[in-house]
């Protein structure tokens, strides 16, 4: 098996993160906020075990993505013995909104 | 924790074959303790096979699980992620994606070039949590 990748974040997306979780503790509680925030980072650890797992970006050649729930998915790219976390996605909203703030 | 193994071929991964998983386990909970792997399924020999010609499928098999090429998951939610993906007949998100957000992502892998856009995994983590609980004890 291969040696797992090294995850880091962009720190724009920690940002996103911790918004989504601020959302989802004043939507749903901190139970719910907490468990998303740490399926985030056991998706990250769980990709990193298995880079290739991801879907292929079908418009950025270097990206894949995996899902986190039914409505974010969550962008990434491998360099070495990198895994970048890169981008995440509310898959529900339009784009020039953020829905969290 | 609970250990389910199930050894079928990749393509036969089905939504049917998850229900049948779950009726199986009698999956309820949202996060169950439950791991399961799918292992690449060996053929069995067939009549008139030499051993050891068997045996030499045997020994990719091993191989593949080696290169990681045998998939295990974590939860049912990460099996089921991971069917939904192959087995989608299209996946028409990025298709939609306005020119702002097709830019943004395209910026955003411009910045994973630069270390200082970067906070590794395990401080992420402490400080997310950290601002949760500052959120928390704030009210």
């Amino acid at each position: 098996m291969a040696q797992p990748k090294t995850v880091k974040w962009l720190n724009k997306d920690l940002i996103e993160l911790f918004d989504v979780a601020l959302y989802l503790q004043d939507a749903f509680g901190a139970d719910t906020a907490q468990r998303f925030v740490f399926k985030a980072f056991n998706r990250a650890e769980f990709v990193a075990h298995q880079p290739e797992i991801g879907r292929k970006s079908k418009r950025f050649s270097t990206l894949r993505f995996v899902l986190l729930g039914k409505h974010h998915r969550m962008y990434y790219r491998i360099e070495g013995s990198n895994l970048y976390v890169t981008y995440l996605f509310d898959t529900r909203q339009s784009p020039e909104k953020n829905t969290y703030r | 924790m609970v250990s389910a193994t199930f050894s079928v071929p990749l393509h036969k991964l089905n939504a049917g074959f998850i229900d049948k998983i779950k009726a199986f386990i009698g999956h309820e909970e949202d996060e169950p303790n439950l791991l399961i792997s799918v292992l690449p399924k060996l053929e069995p020999a067939q009549p008139g096979e030499s051993g050891g010609k068997h045996l030499n499928k045997l020994e990719r098999s091993i191989e593949e699980i080696k290169k990681g090429e045998a998939i295990s998951f974590d939860s049912i939610e990460d099996f089921e992620t991971f069917v939904a993906w192959y087995s989608a007949a299209d996946d028409d998100f990025e298709s939609h994606m306005s020119d702002d957000q097709f830019n943004a992502l395209g910026e955003a892998i411009k910045m994973t070039h630069d270390e200082n856009n970067l906070i590794p995994q395990p401080e992420a983590k402490k400080l997310v949590v950290q601002w949760l609980n500052q959120k928390l004890s704030n009210g």
